[in-house]
């Protein structure tokens, strides 16, 4: 299970310190986004805490248009923190509506070059309110370029979610990088890390038309009374004949990866594989973890038609920590 | 609207673990509508209707593009085309490998994703388009293996054809690139024991190594060198396929890669198929594509050339056939439930009275009819009586309804064939609800005789008001929110027809009552053309055309979508002529309904022209003044 804190806790322990407690961490990559919580973790950074450089990646969409005077509030605010903090403070442009401004922004600051290619790079992420799409190439990039146990996630569980997340949607695409292999004479099998978007799941579910759908649901939660909120959200989609359930742990990276690998241990080699993450971002990056370690997995994405500016989350709840590690690092450890 | 809560029920969360549970499937339901991907051979010959598919024109010797909305039916036909259903047919796939009329179909479903990859945009035009007509063709080569395996007596092959067609195969892609492939295949199966087998793990590899490329691509940028093969059309396609009409026991059959929901391609991937459809070489192997028709992008070729019908391909519109022919649609719909019914071993197995209208209200209508054909006496006999009768007693019989205070009940077959409006999906969704209400109320499945009119009506009700409503939020969700306002002004300029149209039919004054189209004189704007546009996209109107009384040319005729009749007590079995709106009238459609329809009303009636109705076919049945 993930390390969890509440804001007290942290206060006593003095707050978020670098990875490595006597050297600086490489990088630390922020978010800016119009929830209130993009601030929770830079707020909880000890007085100690420093970084080389300090990223901060924003979605250009949301610059202008209703989000816009929230989020280059909450930019400018990121950018005054992390000042006292870095050597170096860059914005990364990217977008949630085009995949390859994403990519393409995301990689050019986190590609390593030239002399610093060969050297350990330890980096915090604060991956609280990125959408998932762009947290998966994030992280994923920064794996190409460093051990997983040198990547340390941080993420900020809300009080309450707002009573939608995200309405309509506009496409399903698969996440750049995560295209995965699909073999026409095998059967596809689409995995579901559901939350609180049934709509966007059953819209996966009737564009991938797979033979069978595996819908998980987030047990343990970051917080109890999110389970039942996604049971009953989940429940239409359930329904369906060819749908078989599990559960997963949304508040853990490495234990959710470790009961996601045993879930689709039978289907690896036979079918083609496909996730849906759709819940918490620490599962969404065990399924990143995933699908890392087997390239023919596939990782999909639904492209929301809108995201609850207004509302989308309330308050800071709980911080969870951890490092990541792979199927690798995970045997070793054992 | 079939839900899944419809359709399984719902089912308690009893799972606590990271094992998977499995639902359990219910009873068997007549009207169930299932993938074709996951139905026996059998069961698709069992299911599917050919008569008034226009499966012939399919079967021709050409290439064919296969137009159809989701559910249309289309993957069913392609399914249909497969060597193992035929082979059921026909007593054997050797027998029918004998016949003249013989092909071999190769199907090719395009899924989401699995060609479609979000990293070709990353990639140089050249570079993109090379990789994506290799992706292309591995895929339908190991298609056309599977089938040769799978699909085929294997006794038809004559000893070392097999291996020769193998080698012939691995010597069409480049030497050095294909090796490490090759080599890597030959790891793992034997090339001479099991040629085929090794084949389709060889193209296993290369689609590996091609997923590689695009990975590393993505996430290492720039520079990276892609280490497998590349294949062309007349370099891998073509020949393979000839290399396939090679082997003596298949007697030069004629191939059809049969390519389902090519929507699903990418633009450049459409680009290339269209550039082999232009190539023209039908003789070797046709093409046959289905796809919706909004979603297929281009007909462009590589070298900015366009396919066009008839030359390049022929077409076939799979939604069509209900405008066409009315009475060829409810044919078809009688044998298809025909089939269910007797497939399911159902007492009773005859549509009509499996499906029978309200008897009370039949009884009126028939009233309706004598007092009508009475009526035409004492008017001084205008025309035929039959035709009098059918354009005034239908309108008459909701006039006195709508008197009576009673709800005009949409039971029976063929008010439910007119409300499916041509999409039989439409038909069979609300009959499986029907069905599924009569064992709710608890009747034994097996035992169920025909569907009560007062169930028929509950669920047809509900079936047009989710069109109205439920659907409409569909729609929203799958479009940003910038398009949100023409999805609001689409439902209002329905509200505003379907108040018409009302206001017409239950006004015994109004000569012609049974009003259900619209056309527009004058330019339209382009938002108006978009949220028109939208209207046909998602089947609330039927798009036609007429010729102009001016001559020179053709016009746009929106048919209303059948299935609102329940919501806007209209009637469904038919219509005369067509209303005609101005530009400025259908923009007070699109905002004010009760305006629109004021403002119209004032206007005088339009007679439908003669030639505008030439079908009067019979009464009750198909009168309209489709051209």
């Amino acid at each position: 299970m993930t390390p969890k804190f509440s804001s007290e806790e942290i206060d006593m322990m003095g707050g978020i310190k670098s990875i490595h407690p006597q050297s600086p961490d490489d990088i630390i990559l922020l978010c800016a986004s119009y929830e209130p919580r993009s601030l929770a973790t830079t707020q909880a950074l000890a007085p100690s805490y420093r970084a080389k450089r300090g990223l901060i990646y924003v979605n250009r969409e949301f610059l202008s248009g209703p989000a816009g005077p929230m989020v280059n509030r909450n930019l400018e605010i990121l950018q005054g923190t992390l000042t006292n903090k870095c050597d170096l403070v860059e914005i990364i442009q990217g977008s949630w509506l085009d995949p390859k401004i994403q990519l393409t922004e995301l990689r050019h600051y986190l590609q390593k070059t030239g002399d610093t290619a060969s050297s350990k790079r330890r980096t915090t992420i604060d991956i609280t309110t990125f959408n998932r799409e762009a947290l998966i190439v994030a992280v994923a990039l920064l794996l190409e370029n460093s051990s997983p146990g040198d990547i340390r996630a941080v993420y900020v569980s809300p009080q309450d979610h707002g009573a939608w997340l995200s309405r309509g949607f506009r496409l399903v695409r698969n996440v750049m990088g995560f295209a995965g292999t699909q073999q026409p004479s095998k059967n596809t099998i689409l995995a579901v890390l559901s939350g609180f978007e049934p709509e966007r799941t059953a819209k996966i579910i009737e564009e991938h038309e797979p033979s069978k759908v595996l819908l998980g649901l987030g047990d343990p939660p970051t917080d109890t009374k999110f389970l039942e909120r996604n049971r009953l959200e989940q429940h239409l989609v359930l329904a369906r004949q060819e749908v078989a359930d599990f559960c997963f742990p949304a508040d853990s990276i490495n234990d959710c990866a470790h009961c996601l690998r045993e879930v689709l241990f039978p289907y690896i080699g036979k079918s083609n594989v496909i996730i849906a993450p759709m819940s918490t971002k620490l599962s969404t990056l065990a399924a990143l973890l995933v699908a890392y370690e087997n390239p023919d997995i596939q990782l999909t994405y639904c492209v929301p038609g809108e995201y609850n500016i207004e509302d989308y989350s309330r308050g800071s709840k709980a911080f969870f920590l951890e490092s990541l590690s792979t199927y690798e690092t995970e045997c070793k450890g054992e | 609207m079939v839900t899944p809560e419809d359709r399984g029920g719902s089912k308690q969360l009893m799972n606590t673990s990271c094992q998977e549970t499995a639902n359990t499937p219910s009873f068997l339901n007549p009207f169930a509508v299932e993938s074709p991907e996951k139905l026996t051979p059998k069961q698709i010959v069992d299911l599917f209707v050919p008569q008034f598919t226009q499966l012939e024109t399919v079967k021709q010797r050409r290439h064919t593009l296969i137009w159809g909305t989701r559910g249309s039916g289309k993957s069913m036909m392609l399914k249909y085309l497969e060597p193992r259903c035929q082979g059921v047919i026909h007593g054997g796939v050797a027998r029918f490998l004998d016949l003249d009329d013989r092909f071999m179909g190769v199907y090719c479903p395009c899924k989401e994703g699995h060609l479609n990859k979000s990293e070709f945009s990353l990639l140089d035009p050249y570079a993109a388009l090379v990789v994506n007509e290799h992706m292309l063709n591995i895929r339908i080569a190991d298609r056309l293996i599977s089938c040769l395996r799978e699909q085929l007596p294997q006794d038809i092959f004559i000893p070392g054809e097999i291996e020769a067609f193998g080698r012939e195969v691995v010597r069409l892609f480049d030497r050095v690139a294909i090796a490490s492939s090759a080599e890597e295949a030959s790891q793992s199966i034997d090339f001479k024991t099991n040629v085929l087998n090794w084949l389709q793990v060889l193209f296993a590899i290369e689609n590996r190594k091609l997923s590689s490329f695009l990975k590393a691509n993505a996430l290492q940028g720039g520079n990276i060198g892609y280490e497998g093969a590349t294949s062309g059309y007349h370099d891998f396609l073509l020949p393979l396929m000839r290399a396939t009409l090679s082997f003596k026991g298949l007697k030069e059959i004629p191939i059809y890669l049969l390519l389902d929901d090519a929507d699903k391609l990418n633009k450049e991937q459409q680009t290339i198929v269209n550039t082999w459809i232009a190539n023209r070489d039908q003789k070797i192997f046709c093409l046959k594509i289905s796809t919706q028709r909004e979603a297929y992008k281009t007909f462009k070729t590589r070298d900015g050339g366009r396919i066009e019908q008839p030359h390049d391909y022929s077409q076939v519109d799979v939604d069509g056939l209900y405008t066409q022919s009315r009475s060829d649609y409810s044919q078809k719909i009688k044998l298809i439930v025909e089939k269910r019914l007797q497939l399911s071993a159902m007492p009773n197995r005859e549509a009509e009275s499996f499906l029978p209208p309200d008897g009370n209200e039949e009884q009126l209508f028939n009233q309706v009819k004598a007092e009508t054909a009475e009526q035409w006496k004492k008017d001084g006999e205008p025309g035929r009586q039959r035709d009098y009768v059918y354009r005034y007693a239908s309108a008459r019989l909701f006039q006195l309804l709508r008197e009576a205070r009673r709800r005009k009940s949409y039971a029976g077959f063929q008010n439910l064939v007119h409300l499916s409006s041509g999409v039989i999906r439409d038909f069979l969704e609300p009959c499986y609800l029907m069905f599924d209400a009569c064992v709710a109320k608890g009747d034994e499945p097996k035992d169920i005789t025909h569907i009560p009119p007062a169930i028929q009506n509950e669920i047809i009700y509900k079936y047009s008001e989710d069109f109205l409503l439920v659907l409409f939020e569909d729609i929203r969700k799958d479009l940003p929110p910038e398009k949100w306002t023409q999805v609001e002004e689409l439902r209002t300029l329905l509200e505003s027809l379907g108040r018409l149209f009302y206001n017409r039919l239950h006004d015994p004054k109004s000569r012609e009552a049974r009003l259900f189209s619209f056309t527009v004189r004058g330019r339209v704007s382009a938002e108006m053309e978009d949220v028109l546009n939208m209207g046909v996209r998602n089947r609330y109107f039927l798009l036609r055309t007429y010729s102009t009384k001016e001559g020179g040319g053709r016009e746009k005729w929106y048919i209303l979508n059948r299935r609102l009749c329940p919501m806007f007590k209209l009637d469904p079995t038919g219509f005369e002529g067509r209303i005609s709106l101005t530009p400025k009238l259908l923009a007070v459609a699109l905002k004010n309904p009760d305006e629109f329809v004021k403002m119209r009303l004032k206007q005088p009636e339009e007679l439908p022209q003669p030639e505008e109705l030439p079908l009067f076919e019979k009464e009750g049945g198909t009168g309209d003044a489709e051209i």
